[in-house]
């Protein structure tokens, strides 16, 4: 049957540009700080997932990431050297540093050793050893800021880029060894980045667009290649450091190899251009091997993984945290969640005419989805294999029929948050009163009215007694029961839109789980059995239930453990079921009631097992026997999984129905995919009525900074 | 042939007499219309809506025109005063005069050159030149007292500008005077002055006038016995084009030209109980095409912008659109021909020269004294040569004929047909379809011999026919195999091939490919060929594929124009955030 999409386009939150990256080897997370001076630690064991995200703060900068082990480093403008509790994700330490604001960071192999560059020249070291940050020596000052700093394989030398010059360091004494001079015909250069290899070769990529090689041991030139038409800003070397990668203002993503050249007894190994890959539009500000791929972020706020041969792209779009969007179906009202503002909208409404049907103005082939732009040179995603064998198939239906509006959507109201902060966490309730929303450190509880025209509409605060701010919070069904979680504790708060709201029950999570960093809480509506549950996940991949008994909710039951992070879980109330996506595309249904684990059999199948990307959310279908799929969302395609083998219906088997069994058995046959790009959000609204929230690459552009200029001899 | 569409009115007129004339706008759609004594309005061709206008205490006394260079609209005043305002001055009687002490008769705006000034004594000046020396301006009397100007227009020969004079003295009869004007200045060079007197032996008299600015400047007349003669500037000779039709040359003919070999005329009908306009083709000398109007005015001014012809009628301004087209059959312009005798036995400078104007080559020699017609030297000619087998030659003699008559067609696609020899190529594999047409698979050598093969296959469907007359030879002589070759061949030209062709070559494909259609229409239903079918299936393709671009250029072209006016598309917008739309989920 045929849903009803509402297609939202027009939230469009601002992308904020990637400042820099680190990666830890070991744990394989990625820290990531963006413009706004958020930290997003992202999961690549896996599929790429976001686990854990600090908001920015206005005034505060993050220029540099480092890891030590399980720790974060962090550096920026502000002058000082942070490290971040990973747990709470709030600063555990801060140290001042001598010279203003710090530009560069970087934490030597044995994970002893924090060198941060200073604007004033001084290289600051401290010794991170014991989870302590301990002064340890100020470098020589030198002229002019420091604008990247790296340790050799030992940690015995420094090496540092500034304007116009290299210095190597010995880290023992603190002096400078030998200087390099990069300008060239009196013209200020920039050494935007550095790398150092085992043989103490130095490489540096500057604001001409050169990158060169030096020998760190004589200061000498070995060579010098113009590889980009504009500044370098970052290189990444491979472990074996037989191949590096540089891009910066100029996005192309250079690739240069190490090739033996033997010529009688001498060998001696020469560095050449190999190949190049056009993925960015945007200044590409660092760059990360990690494996095979290489991860390359910039200007665009795309995270985007890349590996050749064979040539695959996967861009993971800048987008505002989960949950990003909620709504009330009842009234048809969506709240979306920005940066540090929220918005509620009335959905608009389609014409129906006399018969009841309703009226399409016109049918869309499904032309964006497979457009090729020959004139742009940029590598695409890479597509879904699955897209492409069930691409014939679902071809006919993706002609998208557009129904004629009656109603533009409204903004009801726009929520701007005290002193500008950034949201962490936000929910609507379900009949579309009450708004709930956290800062760092404010919890604001809003009452909503608004008559049927939209005319008179108020918002009201609610007093919320006993919690000043949440990391997590959740409606209940019928809007009266909150719950909220605040550093391992899930709080119970009653609701009454006119008397505010008041906690009843504390639920101590440190038994069930062991981080006190949580990914997912979700309530579950009322079952048939009659029961409420409660779920938390955490990032340690625990996952907790706790069922409502008596007005209270006592803890049920943990699920098994698993080796990864669950992405998304959901309740299946009628089947009174907990399905957990896991981030190595694992679905497990939970059945609550026996209390048992079960593997989805459509997660066998290899179209499922071959995704790149975590399903970031899962929606059961509110009807059944209209739309029996269950849908896995991602940022760029929406799944269809029917798990519902025919035998449910086995009673009255048909010959049709034998031959739609017979096709069961074929694993693509359960699974349609639509693709979206990019979306953001999906809800049912009611049985056949669905809203998506997309967010178009066009209008993620179009909100970035213009690019380099470059001529393009075709056009 | 021409084709004049519906009739409408631009404006009203409100006194005849006094109206001046219309000018090109700067853009080209727009018109500048010089009513009366002291209006002057700004139209839009497109939906004859009135865009600005002015009004002035002052009499009018030319056109207005708008002067590229200023970019300003420029108008003469009383005779003998000129103002200059732009397109946002509201009051033009607050400008500022510019007074010369000799009247002007009118103002002729020059594309990217300076206008010109022309004075009543026939001189004439660069308008900034005369501006800034309007106080010292004297000449001599350049025209003679019982002269005047009946028209006058410019033109450049290489980088030359000329400017020529139609006078009339009071003897009715016409002179032509044409002269260089000097660059900056604008004015004549007296010393290379140049008047031709336009006469005939015969008892006529001129009826119509047109100096013609295009490529080849000329200057038109119509004479009264309906007689178009043509004098052309360049090479400073006469010749007569023939006889114009259904038109009454008793009474003073208007003539504009609209392109493409064609003249307009506007006229008083041959009953002389209404007007009539005439399209005319100076290249063939046959009308193309008449329109009857109710009303004749004499001397009603004429003129043709943006495919449009505007006529001044008796009491308002009418516009009139058409269209140009090469003419494809002579067999059309059957009976358009008036036969009018010739009375006038004396050749002399008139006609054209006994000995034929074209290059004649051998094969043809003989026949042309026996006064063959195309039709039958070529089918005299081409047979033999066919047998000879040599193509270059064919080819040559092929080019030297205009008129073939259909069934040496399709000898001739026979032959081409056989000269690249399909034979081995597989045409329902489009590849190597694609691959045999460009001839990719052979050597150099044989590559370029191929190429030259294909070209007369090209060049025969550049040839024009009637599809009525080729349908019988085409059933009969072309097999079905050739003609399945031909259909895949065309949509091959339309689609893979990387050759440069016109428009009215690729409208010429179309045409054979709905002729090939229509001759082999029982074969292809009867045939149960998977061949038939492919290259049916692979036109059928071809065809909608271009549709459908036709349909996407048609609809990016109005989006191109609001982008590029700078309007804001808030409609689309508002759609594209937000959309309900039906998807199985």
């Amino acid at each position: 049957m045929a849903c009803k999409l509402h297609r939202v386009r027009f939230y469009n939150p601002k992308p904020e540009q990637i400042n820099c990256v680190s990666f830890n080897t070991k744990s394989k997370l990625l820290a990531l700080a963006r413009q706004d001076a958020s930290i997003e630690i992202w999961d690549l064991n896996f599929a790429p997932f976001l686990l854990k995200f600090k908001p920015g703060e206005a005034n505060t900068s993050v220029e540099a990431l480092g890891w030590v082990n399980h720790r974060l480093l962090s550096t920026g403008l502000g002058g000082a050297l942070l490290e971040w509790d990973m747990e709470t994700l709030s600063i555990k330490f801060t140290m001042i540093l001598t010279g203003y604001a710090a530009w560069c960071l970087d934490v030597n192999s044995s994970n002893t050793l924090v060198a941060v560059g200073t604007e004033q020249g001084y290289i600051n070291l401290y010794s991170v050893e014991n989870d302590e940050i301990v002064y340890k020596k100020i470098f020589d000052k030198q002229e002019g800021r420091i604008l990247c700093c790296k340790f050799n394989n030992t940690g015995s030398v420094l090496v540092t880029g500034s304007i116009d010059t290299i210095r190597v360091w010995n880290v023992e004494t603190g002096h400078a060894t030998s200087r390099m001079s990069v300008s060239r015909r009196a013209k200020e250069t920039i050494v935007w980045c550095l790398a150092v290899l085992s043989d103490n070769t130095v490489i540096s990529g500057d604001s001409h667009g050169r990158l060169t090689f030096w020998d760190g041991n004589l200061g000498d030139q070995i060579e010098s290649y113009k590889c980009h038409k504009s500044n370098i800003l970052s290189i990444a070397v491979s472990d074996d450091e037989n191949s590096l990668y540089c891009s910066g203002v100029d996005p192309v993503i250079m690739n240069f190899v190490k090739v033996n050249c033997s010529s009688g007894k001498q060998s001696s190994a020469q560095w050449v251009k190999n190949v190049q890959r056009n993925i960015h539009e945007h200044d590409v500000r660092a760059l990360v091997i990690y494996g095979d791929k290489l991860i390359s972020v910039g200007a665009d706020g795309y995270l985007t993984l890349s590996s050749y041969p064979p040539k695959w792209v996967m861009r993971i779009p800048p987008m505002i945290p989960a949950p990003r969007s909620a709504v009330c179906p009842q009234k048809k009202l969506l709240l979306l969640r920005y940066s540090n503002y929220l918005e509620v909208w009335k959905l608009g409404s389609y014409a129906v005419n006399e018969s009841g049907n309703v009226t399409v103005t016109n049918v869309n082939l499904n032309q964006s989805l497979k457009q090729k732009d020959s004139t742009n040179e940029l590598e695409k995603d890479s597509e879904i294999d699955a897209l492409s064998i069930t691409d014939n198939k679902s071809e006919k239906q993706h002609q998208a029929k557009s129904l004629k509006l009656t109603e533009a959507p409204i903004k009801l109201v726009s929520i701007q948050m005290k002193g500008k902060k950034q949201i962490k966490c936000c929910d609507f309730s379900p009949s579309g009163e009450l708004i709930v929303y956290s800062t760092d450190s404010n919890m604001t509880l809003l009452k909503l009215e608004c008559d049927d025209d939209q005319t008179n509409i108020s918002l009201a605060k609610v007093l919320v007694s006993g919690l000043e701010c949440c990391d997590r919070v959740a409606f209940t069904e019928d809007s009266r029961t909150m719950v909220a979680y605040k550093d391992g504790e899930l709080k119970v708060l009653q609701v009454d839109p006119e008397a505010g709201a008041t906690i009843v029950q504390n639920i101590a999570c440190e038994k069930y789980l062991r981080s006190k960093c949580i990914l997912h809480l979700q309530i579950s509506k009322d079952t048939p059995s009659k029961t409420i549950y409660l779920v938390a996940a955490d990032t340690q991949s625990d996952i907790a239930v706790w069922i409502k008994k008596d007005n209270k909710f006592r803890f049920y039951v943990s699920l098994p453990k698993y080796r990864c992070v669950p992405s998304a879980l959901t309740f299946d109330n009628e089947e009174e079921k907990l399905i957990v996506a896991y981030v190595d595309q694992e679905l497990i249904e939970y059945d609550l009631v026996k209390a048992r684990a079960a593997k989805s059999a459509v997660a066998e199948s290899a179209a499922w097992r071959a995704r790149s990307v975590a399903a970031a959310a899962l929606c059961v279908p509110p009807a059944r026997p209209a739309h029996p799929a269950l849908l896995a969302r991602d940022d760029s395609s929406l799944w269809l999984l029917r798990s519902d083998a025919p035998q449910a219906d086995a009673e009255g088997p048909t010959p049709k129905k034998k031959n739609k069994k017979k096709n069961a058995v074929n694993p693509n046959s359960q699974i349609r995919i639509i693709p979206i790009k990019y979306l953001a959000d999906f809800h049912w609204l009611g049985d056949d009525e669905a809203v998506t929230l997309e967010i178009l690459p066009e209008n993620i552009i179009s909100q970035l900074p213009p690019v380099i200029a470059t001529k393009r001899h075709n056009v | 042939m021409a084709k004049l569409h519906n009739y409408y009115v631009l404006c009203p007129l409100i006194d005849q007499n006094s109206f001046l004339g219309v000018s090109q706008d700067r853009d080209d759609e727009n018109v500048i219309v010089t009513l009366g004594r002291n209006v002057v309005n700004k139209f839009r061709l497109s939906d004859q809506k009135q865009i600005s206008g002015w009004t002035s205490k002052d009499h009018l006394t030319s056109a207005v025109i708008f002067d590229k260079e200023q970019e300003a609209y420029v108008g003469v005043f009383n005779r003998n005063t000129i103002k200059t305002w732009k397109e946002d001055s509201d009051n033009l009687d607050k400008i500022k005069k510019y007074k010369f002490s000799v009247n002007i008769f009118k103002l002729i705006s020059r594309g990217n050159q300076s206008s010109l000034i022309i004075f009543e004594n026939g001189n004439c000046a660069s308008l900034p030149y005369a501006l800034d020396n309007r106080k010292s301006y004297e000449n001599k009397q350049l025209i003679k007292e019982s002269e005047t100007i009946v028209d006058i227009a410019c033109y450049s020969i290489a980088t030359n500008d000329y400017i020529c004079y139609v006078t009339k003295n009071n003897k009715k009869t016409y002179d032509i005077i044409t002269c260089t004007i000097r660059e900056e200045l604008g004015d004549i060079d007296k010393s290379k002055l140049n008047k031709t007197k336009v006469s005939r032996p015969e008892d006529v008299y001129v009826v119509g006038e047109l100096i013609s600015t295009g490529d080849k400047p000329c200057v038109y007349f119509l004479w009264s016995d309906a007689k178009l003669t043509v004098y052309d500037l360049m090479k400073k000779s006469w010749k007569t084009i023939g006889i114009v039709p259904w038109i009454s040359t008793s009474s003073s003919v208007s003539i504009s030209w609209m392109g493409q070999d064609h003249l307009i005329l506007f006229g008083s009908n041959s009953d002389q109980d209404g007007a009539i306009i005439v399209a005319y083709n100076i290249i063939l000398g046959v009308g193309s095409c008449r329109y009857p109007m109710k009303m004749y005015s004499e001397n009603a001014k004429l003129y043709c912008f943006n495919g449009l012809i505007i006529l001044e009628a008796s009491n308002h301004i009418g516009m009139l659109p058409y269209v140009l087209e090469t003419n494809r059959n002579l067999s059309s312009l059957l009976g358009s021909h008036d036969i009018v005798d010739d009375t006038c036995a004396e050749i002399a400078d008139w006609d054209t020269p006994v000995e034929p104007i074209f290059h004649e080559t051998e094969e043809i020699r003989e026949l042309l004294k026996v006064g063959l017609t195309e039709r039958g030297m070529c089918t005299q000619v081409i047979p033999p040569l066919l047998e000879k087998g040599d193509y270059q030659k064919v080819f040559k003699t092929l080019q030297g004929f205009k008129d073939i008559p259909e069934s040496i067609l399709v000898v001739l696609l026979n032959y081409a047909i056989k000269l690249v020899n399909p034979l081995n190529v597989d045409i329902t594999n489009h590849e190597d379809f694609v691959k045999f047409c460009d001839c990719d698979d052979e050597s150099d050598e044989v590559k370029e011999i191929l190429k030259d093969k294909f070209k007369i296959l090209d060049y025969l469907f550049q040839i024009t026919f009637s599809d009525a007359m080729l349908i019988p030879y085409l059933r009969n002589d072309l097999s079905l195999d050739n003609a399945l070759f031909l259909m895949s061949y065309i949509s091959y030209l339309l689609v893979d091939s990387d050759k440069n062709f016109n428009a009215s070559y690729e409208s010429k494909l179309f045409d054979w490919c709905i002729l090939l259609m229509d001759a082999f229409y029982q074969q292809y239903l009867l045939t149960k060929d998977d061949k038939t079918t492919i290259v049916l299936n692979n036109t059928q393709k071809v065809v909608t594929s271009l549709i459908d671009k036709l349909i996407q250029v048609n609809s990016a072209l109005p989006l191109l124009h609001k982008i590029s006016s700078g309007k804001h598309m808030e409609n689309n917008d508002e759609s594209l955030s937000y959309a309900i739309e039906l998807i199985e989920i």
